[in-house]
């Protein structure tokens, strides 16, 4: 089956399992699963994206040129201008770096299972998860 | 040091550890100061829901979007002008790009260089107005969404129960874990990229970037 080779297959299984005996509705299932799982997912993803990422601005930017250019300037115009000089263009150009953005996009799903509300016990996922701690 | 020395430092500013030991601890924080509360424990469950559906509110897409829009109008109030169409005449942007464009048209016969040197010579100051329009359509949105002055409220409850301590370090994962980057910031990021791509555009008749042309230009410019 081809969905087993996926990343995290098993530990998804195994939590849909522990969810489905305690809870009937099929969303709350996956909703809780999902927030079991998602710490380990994000480590995959974020990974995949920071390679993919390095990969493109790779295609895009030679550093080692870029440290000569740096070095260059710095022996002309001083060090700690250049330094200046970086952190402008970083305050002006890079207010948020791709990868807040990249993790802020995964947080709409994210936070839709915290807020999703069982209608068997008519609580929300959150709520659920916090009785779970409690009771544990 | 330079601070640009590794590729990484292009795209990476979270803390990522950061971000996951929220994950571990945010849910134990939040059932310690539960129980704690006792019968009072339906305050903690207000609380979380009214802040994780403020967080759910805005879309990172959604700001992107906007800010693509929102900096287009200076494009197509540009294009109004250069054509002579005077159909924006009214437009808050029209006079100070009006009077760029008068004084630069000869200059450039590249069209969509002179479009870019507007925008690029008044971006500065209509993106702090964007940014202004934007933040409050933000804050109309979230006064809508939630009751602040009952979020206060149930905030002084729980500190009262179980100290501001335990509180303030909850309200802290729970931004580590669910603002990891702020609406507004993204906002202004996207508006940033659309300047970045003008200011990269080669001009046909020089084969100079228009941050060339932008530099040549202040330079030349009286102290």
């Amino acid at each position: 089956m081809e969905e087993a080779e996926l990343p995290l297959y098993s530990e998804i299984k195994e939590s849909v399992e522990k969810y489905r005996k305690i809870y009937q509705e099929r969303e709350t299932v996956r909703a809780l699963a999902m927030i079991t799982v998602f710490p380990e997912y994000r480590k995959i993803a974020v990974n995949e994206y920071l390679q993919e990422a390095a990969a493109d601005i790779g295609g895009v930017i030679d550093i080692i040129k870029q440290h000569e250019y740096f070095d260059n300037i710095s022996t002309i115009v001083g060090e700690r201008e250049m330094e200046r000089f970086n952190l402008a263009i970083k305050c002006r150009f890079m207010i948020v770096p791709a990868l807040s953005i990249y993790l802020q996009g995964m947080m709409n799903d994210y936070l839709y299972c915290f807020l999703h509300r069982d209608r068997e016990t008519s609580r929300l996922v959150f709520q659920l998860l916090l009785d779970e701690n409690q009771d544990s | 040091m330079n601070i640009f020395i590794e590729t990484q430092r292009f795209f990476v500013g979270t803390p990522l550890h950061a971000v996951i030991d929220a994950d571990e601890n945010f849910l134990q924080l939040a059932s310690k100061i539960r129980q704690e509360l006792g019968e009072r424990a339906f305050n903690l469950d207000e609380y979380l829901s009214t802040i994780l559906n403020a967080a759910y509110l805005w879309l990172v897409q959604q700001a992107l979007e906007e800010a693509e829009v929102d900096f287009a109008d200076i494009r197509f109030v540009c294009m109004d002008i250069i054509d002579d169409e005077n159909a924006l005449h009214d437009h808050e942007y029209y006079p100070a790009l009006k009077e760029y464009i008068d004084k630069n048209r000869s200059r450039f016969q590249d069209r969509y260089t002179l479009i870019i040197m507007a925008c690029a010579a008044v971006a500065p100051k209509f993106m702090m107005c964007m940014a202004k329009r934007h933040f409050d359509s933000l804050a109309e949105e979230y006064n809508k969404a939630m009751d602040v002055v009952e979020l206060r409220y149930i905030y002084r409850e729980l500190t009262y129960a179980v100290g501001e301590q335990d509180v303030d370090r909850l309200n802290e994962l729970i931004k580590r874990r669910f603002f990891i980057s702020m609406a507004g910031d993204v906002y202004l990021q996207a508006l940033t990229e659309q300047y970045l791509m003008e200011l990269q555009y080669r001009d046909k008749e020089t084969s100079r970037q228009i941050i060339q042309i932008m530099l040549d230009d202040a330079a030349k410019a009286p102290e």
